[in-house]
């Protein structure tokens, strides 16, 4: 833009004209003392709770504990640009984040300001972080499928939209993984009537770790409708407590007029532990494991967010999947069980699994979704059936058979199948199947396709087979997607075509 | 620490009963914060109120002594009691809380004025006359002075801030301008 010098002037000299306006009128208070991020302060008589405040040097906190005597506040900036006997002011809102498709491929902190270094976010709206969840009149059971493109996911713990579905396992056992995968799969809805919005909360995570996931993200086209909201591990505790909040708040924005959002918070535990600390600092008294009182609370007010909404409401819904991180395998610990009483449902990954080389690992027996099975399509509901009890056998036997040399016949068939059951589950990372596709290659291995096939070539089988549906059989898996179901002349057709593969193989 | 906030709370509500007017508070409170600033800056004198190894009777007769004619007689009393008892160190928050209480019952507003220059007395008179008649409140003013402001003034009235200093609004200019 090519601008003049004596058109600055013009526009300086329009803008100080307006400087002489109203004299400022704030409600005020002192602060008393500074230190770990909190602040008390006098004065401040009116102020709300979770009202954002200002303090100086641009630096804003949240009022949170509103005593007789003072007022505790965290602080979002900079605890040293704050002294003692410094002016607080009252803001006289909550505090509130920008929301809308503006935030989309964005990086934003959680009080939305842009992180990534593409300017200003000129979102029309705004949405305070602390809303009430939605009533049981305003809801409707979850009846549409969220496919995450994992097969061991979408066919034993599905998903539907709405859900609330818990990920959860030890550190490295590929937590993330599965989320960032169920976002990337949602750029087929992309292309359909019903797209899925995604927002990834990142709590108290290494920097160079989130750099590296956008990255990802970007490099799969996934940023197109993602939003990543970030409070990193270096951020100040009332920062990682809010993110969440935050970035619920812009994904409500999507089931409230109508979209479907998915919201990733990984990990809840690090917010409980932002959140611990800020409550000890604050002087409130400590519970189990050190955590205040209401963390329940701090988790359950969140999740009961996630919703579908009735369709005089628009029919919107906001996903989530909450991550979890374990010690050593312990569920029973306060924050994991919690967190397994509120959401949906819970998708278990088991170190030993995952060491073992079963990526996604994903721990069939310990997992469930209460709510995902009347959102999955039929065709998938026939086939998973028949997984679920092929590797529930396999589990059984799977310890016997190692003291046992001589099996009998149909144990060994069974064991057989369950290896390659297991063998099909596998999935790399970053490379989500489409529905009809895991349809497919499940459909066969359940038929007893893949019994003969050695346990080594089974992947190579599962490549071959799906390249070969997708060149010569594109019909039978277009009517897995357009009717939902195997009906009995698909299944003799997909059977011709599993058999004449196995000829040439 | 519940046995001070009782303590605390004795002695200002003794101290609140007493006063019945805006002269009486001003008296009590000027008293007990020059009390409290000689205990601060003079650290004999802090020694010599505190110390264990002196008979209270002493300190109360040379207390009486040096005060009698400056202070009020029921501060005078009051302040007796808290040496006899060995309490000065709840002073600052007896203060404290005696001016919260007699705010209340006596309707004070608390005023602080900040100007750029060292205002003369007929302006601060003017001030504090038209305050007065503004939030039709007895005023405690106090006028203090910052370079920083550049122009305008600055007016508390107890937990509100009138800013109208040139300092604000350049700040609030530049922030439009720059567009954050």
């Amino acid at each position: 833009m090519d601008i003049k010098t004596n058109e600055i002037g013009d526009l300086l000299r329009s803008q100080i004209k307006n400087i002489n306006e109203n004299v400022d009128v704030n409600e005020v208070g002192e602060v008393l003392e500074i230190g770990d991020g909190v602040a008390r302060t006098s004065g401040l008589g009116s102020v709300m709770s979770s009202e954002l405040v200002e303090f100086p040097n641009n630096v804003f906190g949240m009022a949170l504990n509103l005593e007789e005597e003072n007022v505790g506040a965290v602080l979002f900036g900079d605890s040293s640009l704050v002294k003692e006997g410094d002016t607080v002011k009252r803001t006289g809102k909550v505090v509130e984040v920008p929301v809308g498709k503006e935030l989309l491929g964005r990086v934003v902190d959680p009080l939305g300001q842009p992180m990534d270094g593409k300017g200003p976010i000129n979102a029309k709206e705004t949405l305070p972080i602390e809303r009430k969840a939605l009533g049981v009149m305003q809801r409707f059971p979850v009846k549409e499928p969220l496919q995450t493109g994992l097969k061991s996911i979408d066919s034993m713990i599905p998903i539907g939209r709405g859900q609330r579905e818990l990920i959860i396992g030890d550190r490295q056992t590929g937590k993330s993984a599965i989320a960032i995968d169920a976002i990337i799969n949602q750029k087929s809805t992309h292309s359909s009537n019903s797209p899925v919005y995604c927002v990834y909360v990142a709590v108290g995570q290494k920097a160079s770790t989130v750099a590296k996931l956008v990255a990802e993200l970007e490099a799969n086209g996934a940023m197109e409708y993602t939003t990543v909201v970030v409070a990193n591990a270096s951020d100040p505790a009332p920062l990682q407590y809010i993110a969440p909040y935050s970035g619920c708040a812009m994904g409500e924005y999507y089931r409230d007029n109508g979209m479907h959002g998915l919201i990733v918070y990984d990990d809840l535990s690090k917010q409980a532990t932002a959140y611990r600390q800020m409550s000890l600092v604050l002087r409130r008294p400590p519970g189990r494991e050190a955590f205040p009182g209401d963390v329940f609370y701090l988790h359950s007010r969140l999740l009961e967010r996630a919703s579908k909404l009735s369709e005089d409401l628009g029919s919107g819904s906001l996903t989530a999947l909450p991550v979890i991180e374990t010690q050593e395998g312990d569920v029973s610990a306060y924050i994991p069980t919690n967190v397994i009483s509120i959401t949906d449902g819970q998708i278990y990954l088991d170190t030993n699994l995952f060491n073992g080389g079963v990526r996604p690992a994903v721990d069939v027996g310990l997992s469930v979704s209460r709510v995902g099975g009347s959102a999955q399509i039929k065709a998938m509901k026939k086939i998973a059936g028949k997984l679920r009890l092929d590797l529930a056998q396999f589990r059984e036997l799977e310890a016997f058979a190692k003291f046992a040399s001589d099996l009998d016949e149909s144990t060994a068939a069974q064991i057989t199948r369950g290896r390659r059951m297991v063998e099909i589950l596998k999935q790399n990372q970053y490379v989500p199947m489409t529905t009809e596709k895991q349809v497919a290659i499940i459909y066969a291995a359940s038929q007893g396709y893949l019994d003969d096939i050695e346990l080594e070539s089974v992947k190579e089988f599962e490549i071959g087979l799906l390249e070969h549906f997708e060149s010569k059989h594109s019909e039978c898996l277009e009517e897995i997607n357009s009717s939902g179901d195997i009906s009995d002349d698909l299944g003799k057709k997909m059977n011709k075509a599993i058999e004449e593969f196995k000829k040439s193989f | 620490m519940k046995q001070n906030l009782k303590k605390i709370n004795i002695y200002s509500n003794l101290l609140n009963d007493a006063v019945n007017s805006f002269d009486d508070f001003i008296g009590v409170k000027n008293g007990l914060d020059e009390f409290n600033s000689s205990l601060k800056n003079d650290l004999s004198i802090n020694t010599f109120f505190k110390s264990k190894t002196i008979d209270s009777k002493e300190k109360m007769s040379l207390f009486e002594k040096a005060v009698s004619n400056s202070m009020s007689v029921i501060l005078v009393e009051v302040l007796k009691v808290v040496i006899e008892n060995n309490d000065i160190n709840l002073l600052k928050d007896i203060a404290k809380n005696f001016t919260l209480l007699s705010k209340k019952k006596l309707n004070i507003a608390f005023v602080e004025v900040v100007s750029s220059n060292e205002m003369n007395s007929d302006q601060k008179d003017d001030i504090t006359n038209s305050l007065s008649e503004l939030i039709k409140k007895k005023i405690d003013i106090n006028f203090n002075v910052d370079k920083n402001l550049i122009g305008g003034l600055k007016i508390k009235v107890d937990d509100t801030l009138y800013d109208s200093s040139l300092q604000t609004k350049l700040e609030n200019a530049k922030s439009k301008l720059v567009g954050v």
